[in-house]
């Protein structure tokens, strides 16, 4: 099933989980048809595991309903919150036989490339990616690397410190470094010129 | 002076919380910093809108079909065995204390029966229970159950958000006095734990939670 019907409840995030939390069912399902790529893809790409990635994305959907009450706008958007639920469950399932990928960067460029064509709704939100996708890019290697291992992989600046043998004070500079030139790439005035995103395989 | 030290040191941290890898006690001494900063706080709002637009970024794939109601199904599962768990009459307090009196039972070498009253024979007729919802910033955390004997035993049940991290708890006593019972370690969210008291039942007139960092979780009154 494609996310076709995904856009068929108009309601923001916010108000779905909202109803989630009174144990609306209808809102819990538009909620799911509306995450299901994200969270399973975001699981799939961490444990590199079909089976298992379903495990993790179904527990994590379900987390995400059951804490629905809780959540804190303060502490990110819905999405944030969903994924990284996801993230730290795709992580415990593989801590064990965890390896670090020896190029983390690869999934941005899947993430990139595995965007759906955009429905109209999710046209602004195309453009942003782009200008994210660029700065992502137009960052240092080792300050990509160290976003990417802490945002996709969970992993903390102390062990980033100890993956890549640098100072746990240079892991966290990178960190804030490349955090802070992904929002300075998106707040500034009409963001990176679109002209700049040279994009691998997404056309 | 301390305040500026205390502002650089949680700075520090920040982009890892946005980032959600922050673990239990690190996380709690972030959000407890920012719950009194604003300085601090409008530069964490900064960093969790940059990770949300770096999670737009995540990728995405199609997930095999039957999922949706594969998940509908799980769910309808979780949600049967935890119904009665969250029923607020006496049920839940004999629901909590089967499920945590289960466990127990191997270990203090007691039947069930006598700990759930009405159930089984109880001790010299007159095991007394009283239970209080756990509060964190007026919202219903858990359940905390004191039956009395010898031992007399607390009993707690703790569903706190997406927390993890060791938990101490500590009673308060009459006459305000105060004794560290134990810990345990909640994760997700989600922790149960039952403890002998040192001291008779009645001495008992409520319970908190405790992070590593001593910081106040949650907390229980007792009314006697
Ligand atoms: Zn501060």
């Amino acid at each position: 099933m494609s996310g076709g019907e995904a856009v068929s409840d108009s309601r923001s995030d916010e108000a779905l989980l909202a109803a989630m939390a009174l144990d609306d069912e209808a809102a819990a399902l538009a909620f799911v048809r509306r995450y299901q790529r994200r969270v399973f893809g975001m699981a799939k790409a961490i444990v590199n595991n079909s089976a298992l990635a379903e495990e993790v994305a179904q527990e994590a959907l379900i987390r995400v309903w059951r804490h629905a009450p809780v959540y804190d706008a303060r502490r990110g958007a819905v999405a944030t919150w969903v994924l990284t639920i996801t993230r730290n469950l795709a992580v415990d399932a593989v801590r064990l036989q965890r390896s670090i990928p020896a190029e983390p960067d690869e999934l941005v460029a899947l993430g990139l490339a595995s965007r759906e064509p955009d429905p109209a709704v999710r046209a602004e939100e195309s453009v942003t990616t782009r200008e994210i996708g660029s700065a992502l890019r137009e960052l240092p290697a080792e300050q990509r690397r160290a976003l990417v291992l802490s945002a996709y992989y969970g992993l903390t600046a102390s062990e980033i410190a100890v993956h890549e043998s640098i100072p746990l004070g240079t892991a966290k500079t990178r960190i804030r470094a490349a955090l802070q030139k992904v929002r300075a790439a998106v707040a500034a005035p009409g963001g990176l010129s679109p002209a700049a995103f040279t994009g691998g395989s997404d056309g | 002076m301390a305040e500026e030290l205390g502002c650089a040191l949680i700075r520090d941290e920040l982009p890892e919380f946005a980032l959600g890898v922050l673990s239990g006690p690190g996380r709690e001494i972030v959000i407890d910093h920012l719950s009194n900063c604003s300085a601090c706080s409008a530069e964490a709002e900064a960093m969790v809108r940059a990770t949300d637009l770096l999670f737009r970024l995540a990728p995405e794939a199609d997930p095999p079909p039957g999922f949706e109601v594969r998940l509908l199904e799980r769910h309808e599962q979780s949600l049967r065995s935890r119904a009665a768990r969250n029923r607020r009459d006496g049920r839940r307090v004999r629901t909590v204390l089967a499920a945590t009196a289960a466990a127990l039972a191997l270990l203090a070498g007691v039947g069930i029966g006598m700990l759930v009253s009405g159930t089984g024979p109880s001790r010299s007729g007159a095991v007394a229970m009283r239970s209080a919802e756990l509060a964190s910033d007026g919202h219903d955390v858990g359940n905390v159950v004191v039956e009395s004997g010898h031992p007399a035993w607390l009993f707690m049940t703790v569903d706190y958000g997406s927390w993890s991290g060791r938990v101490s708890c500590i009673v308060t006593m009459r006459g305000g006095s105060r004794m560290s019972v134990g810990s345990f370690m909640i994760l997700d969210g989600y922790g149960g734990w039952a403890a002998p008291l040192p001291v008779p039942a009645r001495m008992v007139t409520g319970a908190r939670l405790e992070a590593a960092s001593g910081k106040p979780l949650a907390h229980a009154s007792l009314s006697t």
